[in-house]
């Protein structure tokens, strides 16, 4: 079957950056700053609460498929790795961010999301969230990850006349279990880190896997007629 | 409790090495991916407004 390989148009984060803890980062409506300039493409979090800093990141993917055509039979999802970072579980959600992605699509970008948590809200791409220990791969590693029917449905609605848009999200995240999470202090982003589209390597920017069922070959009855190819003109007589 | 000098921000980090200074804190941060130098030295100064920063 064929396989379309959709290097990514835009895939930046957006973080909201707060000083009380990172439930409360995850909370807020907006982010605070949307991730134009940087190369790498986080999900998941930073605290050290001497500093004053907790910051919650999401990470929000676009795939243009407009030119594209056929019948989506599948869909993964390819990214390179800047670290080796085995935790937090990560959780892959339709998105409907603007292509330049701002601090308003933090919450909003996320497809079903009207406040928070929006644990139940949201529609996942991997039914049950990616375990970087297992699935991750190392720094430097292309991982892909297998996405679900909703997204095949998903691919298909906008196969031709869209953009694929999916969003990276962490379990604390996603669950509201930052609270409960016993997080300590660190003096590093926390879990996996991937390259953005703002990597100056394109080969290095996230993949969207398109597989596509085989085209229907039609066939002709010519009753008697037939085919003549003269000087280049094809001629049915 | 957060820090309320420089010099406490560099014993976070390096609580028994005299020889460092804030360049050494901000560049720990941009190795933790937080941002660029000018990015964390931003950071740093928003989220602890009280602090006498050198930068």
């Amino acid at each position: 079957m064929p396989t379309i390989n959709k290097i990514s148009d835009h895939s930046e984060m957006i973080w909201s950056q707060g000083s009380t803890s990172l439930a409360a980062s995850a909370a807020t409506t907006n982010g605070t700053h949307a991730g134009a300039g940087a190369s790498t493409l986080i999900a998941t979090y930073f605290k050290h609460s001497s500093f004053n800093l907790y910051f919650n990141y999401r990470a929000f993917l676009s795939f243009d498929l407009s030119g594209e055509s056929g019948t989506v039979t599948g869909v993964t999802l390819t990214v390179m790795r800047q670290n080796s970072a085995t935790t937090p579980i990560l959780h892959f959600l339709a998105s409907e961010a603007s292509d330049d992605v701002a601090v308003a699509d933090y919450q909003d970008g996320l497809v079903g999301a009207t406040g928070y948590p929006f644990t139940d809200d949201v529609t996942k791409f991997v039914d049950s969230g990616v375990n970087m220990n297992a699935d991750g791969g190392g720094d430097g590693d292309q991982v892909t990850f297998t996405f679900n029917a909703a997204a095949v449905t998903h691919a298909n609605a906008v196969m031709g006349s869209g953009k694929f848009k999916v969003a990276i999200v962490n379990q604390y995240d996603l669950n509201n279990t930052y609270g409960s999470s016993g997080i300590g202090n660190a003096f590093a982003v926390q879990g996996a880190v991937f390259n953005s589209t703002q990597d100056s390597t394109t080969g290095n920017h996230p993949i969207l896997n398109v597989t596509t069922a085989d085209p229907t070959i039609g066939s002709v009855k010519l009753n008697g007629a037939k085919i003549h190819i003269v000087n280049g003109k094809f001629l049915i007589n | 409790m957060p820090i309320t000098t420089e010099q406490e921000a560099i014993d976070t980090i390096f609580p028994d090495d005299d020889t460092k200074n804030i360049n050494d804190v901000i560049q720990t941060l941009v190795n933790g991916n937080l941002g660029t130098t000018e990015e964390v030295k931003a950071i740093l100064k928003s989220a602890n407004p009280s602090v006498d920063w050198s930068f």
